[in-house]
């Protein structure tokens, strides 16, 4: 593995760096006067009643651990990709089977009522 | 490493974020301008002959505007945030194939930053150290809207890139490859992959709309709910910086989408970096077309179509091809 391949990438993160510290610099020019009723947090004028860092709806938890399933399966869906046409018949059967059971756990999760939004 | 090797490197590297960042700026003008029209009205138009200097005009007003950070916010996260977006956006121009190796004056010269192996992977990382940005960002504002925002977009992001993964192993089954170099010059030697992938190609762009919160997708920033989203707390040259990440992803999907589907910097006559450029800006088009024409959908419906819609069709695409390729169907 030639290291050597990643050096752009490095170049590139150097360079975002740059970028981002030069305009998080511009951002210091502005005139600072800070007064409390400027540093409430922004609810159209109503004066906030509760800590805006609140409990919310389990479906978004539901959706981050169905996206995790999902990523990891389409993470190994890659490599196989990658050599199907030279592995040939065997690989599409393999392929076959192995997005059979990933449609299996879809249609579990529909079924069961995951993928509605409450 | 021989010197001048490296230092064409720096150069290109240099060229391509100096390119991407004015375009970024001048999409901005260009989105305002075509929504005027499709407004029937004009857009920006007193700075400069045909609104030109606005983006100039717009950087002056962010960077003297009062920067602040809000009481209950996380004041690290909350300025730090930002500046992870722009560097993940930059960071992921490195493996944009912006056209082939040429001879310049006895200098050889490469028109993509890095021919990664895994290309297409590094994309997909890059992007999602984006989306931590953004999320931190929400949640360090210590507001409810910021926060919601900042869910909705996570939520929506992950839903829609299963199957914006899902279009692209297509793709990397007719390609064999997962480098986007590979990926381009074999349909410059063959033929472009829409031709085979139309079904993958039209998931892929429903996908970007929603990986780049655009509307119809833009649920994350719904102004008449959320007011802005995650970067509502955000002023000043922060706000921009989140501006300019969005934008910039905005044109790397395009790009990715040119490059996976419509032949990169394949076309006849022109050099190639001017017919990705073309293919980029066409997209772009269609990117504020579509917000111009389509009204937001609803959040359930939103998530609704990605598990139940997409996903399931970007399966079967998946399952056509690999029988259709793995067999030997398509030499």
């Amino acid at each position: 593995m030639d290291l050597r391949t990643w050096l752009p990438i490095l170049i590139y993160l150097v360079l975002g760096a740059g970028v981002a510290v030069a305009l998080f610099s511009l951002s210091l020019i502005g005139r600072k006067r800070p007064n409390a009723t400027k540093a409430l947090p922004f609810e159209s004028g109503i004066l906030t009643t509760q800590p805006a860092r609140q409990r919310f709806s389990i479906d978004f938890y539901l959706t981050a651990m169905l996206f995790i399933v999902f990523d990891i399966e389409l993470a190994f869906l890659y490599p196989l990709a990658v050599v199907l046409r030279d592995v040939g018949v065997t690989a599409v059967i393999e392929l076959v089977v192995f997005t059979t059971i990933l449609v299996g756990a879809l249609t579990y999760v529909w079924r069961k009522g995951a993928l509605e939004w409450r | 490493m021989p010197q001048e090797a490296l230092l064409t490197m720096i150069i290109q590297a240099i060229i391509v974020v100096v390119v991407v960042l004015s375009s970024f700026a001048y999409l901005t003008l260009l989105e305002r301008q075509l929504i005027g029209r499709f407004q029937a009205r004009r857009g920006p138009n007193r700075a400069g002959p045909f609104g030109l200097m606005q983006p100039l005009a717009d950087l002056g007003k962010l960077t003297f505007k009062e920067d602040f950070v809000p009481e209950g916010a996380n004041a690290t996260i909350f300025r730090l945030s930002p500046l992870i977006c722009v560097i993940a956006a930059v960071a992921t121009l490195s493996v944009i194939p912006f056209g082939g190796v040429h001879e310049i004056g006895g200098h050889t010269i490469t028109l993509y930053g890095a021919d990664l192996s895994v290309g297409v992977l590094f994309v997909f990382a890059m992007s999602s150290l984006g989306f931590y940005g953004l999320i931190l960002g929400g949640w360090a504002s210590g507001n409810k809207y910021s926060l919601l925002g900042a869910a909705r977009s996570a939520a929506q992001l992950v839903s829609y890139e299963v199957a914006m993964g899902l279009s692209i192993v297509g793709v990397v089954m007719i390609s064999q490859s997962l480098s986007l170099v590979d990926i381009a010059n074999d349909q410059a030697a063959h033929i472009w992959y829409i031709v085979y992938q139309p079904i993958g190609f039209i998931i892929f762009m429903i996908a970007a709309f929603a990986e780049t919160n655009r509307t119809p997708f833009d649920l994350g920033e719904a102004e008449s709910e959320l007011i802005a989203g995650y970067n509502l707390e955000y002023g000043s040259v922060k706000f921009a910086m989140f501006f300019l990440a969005e934008y910039t992803n905005m044109i790397i999907v395009s790009a990715l989408a040119a490059t996976l589907f419509l032949g990169g910097p394949d076309g006849p006559f022109l050099p190639g970096f001017i017919w990705l450029g073309i293919k980029i800006a066409v997209l772009l088009f269609v990117f504020i077309w579509v917000r111009a024409t389509v009204p937001r959908l609803r959040y359930d419906r939103l998530m609704k179509f990605g598990w139940k819609v997409l996903l399931p069709v970007a399966t079967a695409n998946l399952l056509l091809t690999a029988v259709i390729v793995g067999l030997g169907f398509a030499n």
